[in-house]
């Protein structure tokens, strides 16, 4: 016994429209991560320069979005476009006069309103922050990944002194914990299952720390950019792991905390 | 540590050529003009455009619209 459908199927229901060819794989993450790297390392020559790299591979993004085949792909856009966006208002926002850690608090408040755009595009801001499988105690464990990954960043990455200007230290502790939020939803959150769900989630889990790595290049040392990719992947592998990005937030706070604030009171005094 | 920028950058963002004509605010403006010219002429060309992509434009247009706010209230204050 078989059943029909009352509503009759549309001619060539499960054909793409027309010109509807682009499928997001590996070739072109690598393309999406050379021009990346290519606009940071601009940095190095021209900031100008560079934030017209960033903005072309922002519009690239909205440009092939018409193009896509397939929901995931669909998914990912958003964010390949939200990461240049982020890259493009660090260069431009006047901010260059503030000391680093007031710098990145107020830098915070586009970053946020760019990741809350980009996770509204496929669902709730509210669903990033479940809990996942994993219960409290796992995510409190991920938060003390933090202590470790922070002696490495603060041995390959020496802090300049002086970050937090004027700003008492609790209130520059705060800054640092917000200004971390939205960099790790748009990372951790948003970026990583998206292209682990269409490179796999190995070749997801280097690709998203090799983007995060990638936005340290201007900074022309190895250690910097090796910090960086150890602190991508470490933070990745707990989040996928978890299957939540509650605790890999926490982290991101805590390192922060330990590696601006706590780290050069103890060893410079 | 967090994606920002290295102290060569913002020295010449403090006091390169940033400051004339050649800026990276100039850029933003030049692509915020770009999303916003993208999404007009997506919501005139049919009643009710792919939702997908204004979301994505409006990716672009909102936050570099609040930066390009900033950078103008910026300059007027180093006027005055």
């Amino acid at each position: 016994m078989t059943f029909r459908s009352v509503v009759p199927a549309p001619p060539n229901a499960l054909v793409q429209p027309a010109g509807r060819t682009l499928v997001v794989g590996l070739p072109l993450l690598f393309g999406y991560l050379t021009a990346l790297a290519l606009s940071e390392g601009l940095l190095l020559v021209s900031a100008p320069l560079a934030a017209g790299g960033f903005g072309l591979l922002a519009l690239a993004g909205c440009v092939a979005l018409p193009f896509t085949a397939d929901e995931r792909s669909q998914a990912l856009l958003p964010v390949m476009t939200a990461i240049p966006v982020v890259r493009l208002i660090v260069v431009a926002a006047p901010t260059a006069d503030f000391a680093s850690i007031p710098r990145l608090g107020v830098l915070a408040v586009p970053t946020l309103i760019v990741v809350t755009l980009a996770t509204r595009t496929r669902h709730s801001v509210g669903q990033l922050f479940r809990l996942g499988p994993s219960d409290w105690a796992t995510q409190l464990a991920v938060v003390l990944v933090a202590v470790p990954l922070a002696v490495i960043v603060y041995l390959l990455m020496p802090v300049t002194p002086g970050g937090r200007g004027n700003l008492p230290v609790i209130a520059a502790g705060i800054v640092l914990a917000l200004a971390v939020l939205p960099d790790e939803l748009l990372f951790r959150g948003l970026l990583q299952p998206a292209i682990t769900a269409v490179a796999g989630q190995r070749a997801g889990l280097y690709l998203s720390a090799m983007m995060y790595a990638a936005t340290f290049i201007a900074y022309a040392s190895v250690g910097a950019l090796a910090a960086a990719f150890a602190v991508g992947l470490a933070l990745g592998w707990c989040r996928q792991r978890t299957d939540s990005v509650v605790g890999v937030v926490g982290a991101r706070v805590v390192l922060v905390v330990l590696v601006y604030l706590a780290f050069p009171a103890i060893f410079n005094g | 540590m967090t994606p920002s920028v290295p102290p060569p950058v913002l020295d010449f963002l403090r006091y390169g050529d940033a400051k004339a004509s050649m800026s990276a605010g100039l850029v933003l403006l030049a692509v915020l003009v770009v999303a916003l010219t993208a999404k007009a002429l997506l919501q005139s060309a049919s009643p009710a455009p792919r939702q997908d992509a204004v979301r994505l434009l409006n990716i672009l247009a909102v936050p570099l619209f609040i930066v390009f706010v900033a950078i103008v209230v910026e300059r007027f204050s180093d006027l005055s």
